[in-house]
């Protein structure tokens, strides 16, 4: 299966037959994604059950003993404060994957950068930056925020070289970033600054469209780019340039369902169906909200509100944040 | 006073309830109303109107959204006791509160209500919500007496026989679709969880032909098909159209409720129980039971299997006097 999935990911290929190969093949070795399932045979890739990733909370879901993992990527926790953890059995196909849609979306990738995401090994955000540029400085730590000063000198060191380069972080993090103070450095053309994620409760939201405009401003010369990833998925989604519709590589395809229904929609709560997922579930259901465009791409609408309150009774966020 | 209560309550009671119950099906809506207003009696009344002290002129009581028929008894009671009654509405759902108001108002009462958030100067608030909303309500009005009621949670526990229990706890969880802090979140077993499983699942099947479920909030989708999906994986779940009961390992056990779906724990000894709910005691509110020497530590409230939505009055609220805990 994994070379079906490598192969798929290299050339392309049936998207609807492999998922609902994958799918079988997985209920025949994860058994806790096969009693999920119970006795529901898709025949369609969009009839594929899709794990909620809180699930990943509770469970490994995986298609290998999970002592043999190679990598265990931690979810943010962003809910509940209880992270999830996410086993694979190595990083091969999710490397190959990232790496194969990062280069289609954004062209070659710089050799060089300047890193304000999370440097931890159980961060697949990290992974994914370090694998596209190797031995990038980092200087953002969940602890202290962004070294401001140090960022932009090595921001300012880079530029005078003339390399292009590569420049990832988290929304919160660049909104740190732009917080401090000094003249725009201007990037050597093919740089690019990537902006992933949201707030999660760490600063004062900055408005997405004003974050990727003072970017520009500060960051002259550089492409800013979006990307739309989770722990619990292997590849990514990319704006191109920010601001636009996200777009998922062919091996993958969102459905946006509603929300208490399930059944399909065109804006919802998003589920994804990534091939690269072959460790362990192919389709997963994030507490994400989006509209699916005719052509696959996908525009946010930010996260799954509370419930409503149900009279005096504890509510979800209440009782799991604590 | 009582009897001018009374009568505008059996108005109230008369009404279509489906339009005031935010989201029930109009037959279940009915029925609720019905053992809302059925609880309040001339005797209950009396009995609590002789508490002692001073009564407050004025009070305002902030109604929380979900359990629609929640400012009922209190409304009742404050009229009863002479105190001149505003009821603050939730704004998104303010009909059973206006409804309320206007008919104890035909009876001459001076009840009113409306959705203003300001809450004014009134002698005392009584109100229901999140401990962050009690805080503000607190500070918000800080010369009045407070009654305030944060949000908790309620569980069953059954140590006797599966089938005779099963009914009560069914309606106890199907009662305003697992609206509200007394409805139980779960059910604790010393039992067989299977079994009990098994007989909670055919008596959802027939609450659901005479209340039927109502409406669900989407939000609270993804949450569902974790707790079903979890117990597919880790135990079993019985799951009709409109309804599921998960069997689960009691470490699995959550202090939500959700609509018309009642996880079943088994317990391996009733000593184990206390441990499970500690890092929510302080929340804890009610235990239905068939065994009230059991009950666990923390319990604001003890009943009888089928009684936990349907609370005796007077009573104890979170373990406090109604009236008596307001007079000066």
């Amino acid at each position: 299966m994994r070379e079906a999935v490598a192969s798929f990911i290299s050339s392309g290929g049936d998207f609807g037959q492999l998922a609902l190969d994958l799918y079988r093949w997985q209920r025949s070795h994860n058994p806790e994604y096969d009693r999920f399932c119970g006795a529901i045979l898709p025949q369609d890739w969009r009839d594929i059950p899709a794990v909620p990733t809180a699930l990943f909370r509770d469970l490994s879901l995986t298609c290998f003993p999970t002592e043999e993992a190679g990598a265990v990527f931690h979810t943010s926790g962003t809910t509940t404060g209880r992270p999830g953890r996410i086993h694979l059995q190595d990083t091969q196909l999710y490397d190959l994957a990232a790496r194969a849609h990062a280069e289609s979306a954004l062209g070659p990738l710089p050799g060089c950068g300047v890193s304000l995401v999370s440097e931890q090994i159980t961060s697949s955000l990290g992974h994914m930056c370090r694998a596209f540029v190797p031995g990038m400085p980092h200087f953002f730590s969940l602890d202290t925020g962004v070294d401001g000063p140090a960022a932009w000198a090595a921001l300012s060191e880079l530029a005078a070289a003339g390399r292009p380069m590569f420049v990832p972080g988290t929304a919160f993090a660049l909104a740190d970033l732009l917080d401090h103070p000094g003249a725009p450095v201007v990037l050597p053309e093919g740089s690019i600054v990537m902006v992933t994620g949201g707030f999660k409760g760490r600063r004062e939201v900055v408005q997405s469209e004003d974050l990727y405009r003072t970017l520009g401003q500060r960051l002259p010369g550089a492409r800013v780019v979006a990307e739309y990833g989770m722990s619990e998925l292997s590849s990514q989604l990319w704006a191109t340039p920010a601001g636009t519709p996200f777009v998922p590589p062919p091996w993958m395809r969102v459905l946006a369902v509603d929300p208490w229904s399930g059944q399909p929609t065109q804006t919802g709560l998003l589920r994804f169906f990534d091939l690269a997922n072959l460790h362990t579930v192919l389709a997963i259901e994030t507490a994400d909200l989006g509209t699916v465009h005719p052509d696959g791409s996908v525009t946010l609408a930010g996260r799954l509100p509370g419930a409503r309150p149900r009279g005096c009774s504890l509510s979800v966020e209440e009782a799991h944040g604590r | 006073m009582v009897d001018r209560v009374l009568a505008g309550l059996a108005r109230l009671r008369s009404r279509d309830a489906g339009p005031l119950s935010q989201g029930l099906t109009p037959e279940h809506a009915q029925a609720c109303l019905r053992s809302a207003v059925d609880a309040i009696s001339a005797a209950g009344l009396a009995a609590e109107l002789m508490s002692q002290g001073q009564r407050p002129q004025t009070a305002t009581i902030v109604a929380a959204a979900g359990v629609f028929t929640s400012p009922i008894e209190w409304v009742a009671l404050l009229a009863a006791a002479g105190c001149e009654v505003r009821i603050k509405a939730p704004s998104s759902a303010p009909d059973l509160c206006a409804a309320l108001a206007e008919e104890l108002h035909r009876e001459g009462l001076p009840v009113t209500a409306d959705t203003q958030r300001d809450l004014g100067t009134p002698a005392a608030v009584v109100a229901f919500g999140s401990d962050a909303a009690m805080s503000a309500i607190q500070a918000a009005t800080p010369d009045a007496v407070h009654a305030l009621y944060g949000h908790r949670f309620s569980i069953a526990l059954v140590c006797g026989d599966s089938v005779q229990a099963a009914r009560g706890i069914a309606e106890d969880a199907a009662r305003f679709d697992g609206r509200g802090c007394m409805a139980p979140t779960a059910v604790f077993t010393t039992g067989d969880p299977t079994v009990l499983a098994e007989c909670l699942a055919e008596m959802f099947q027939e609450i659901e032909t005479r209340w039927p479920r109502g409406e669900v909030d989407p939000a609270l989708g993804p949450e569902w098909r974790r707790r079903t999906g979890l117990a597919r994986i880790l135990g079993h779940c019985h799951e009709g159209p409109a309804w599921a009961v998960p069997v689960l390992e009691p470490e699995h056990f959550s202090p939500v409720a959700l609509p018309r779906m009642l996880p079943v724990h088994g317990l391996q000894e009733l000593a184990a129980l206390d441990g499970i709910l500690r890092p929510w005691r302080s929340h804890l509110s009610t235990c239905g039971t068939d065994t009230p020497s059991a009950v666990p530590l923390g319990t604001l409230r003890t009943c009888v299997l089928g009684q936990m939505q349907i609370p005796a009055f007077p009573r104890l609220h979170d373990g406090k006097p109604m009236l008596g805990s307001i007079l000066g």
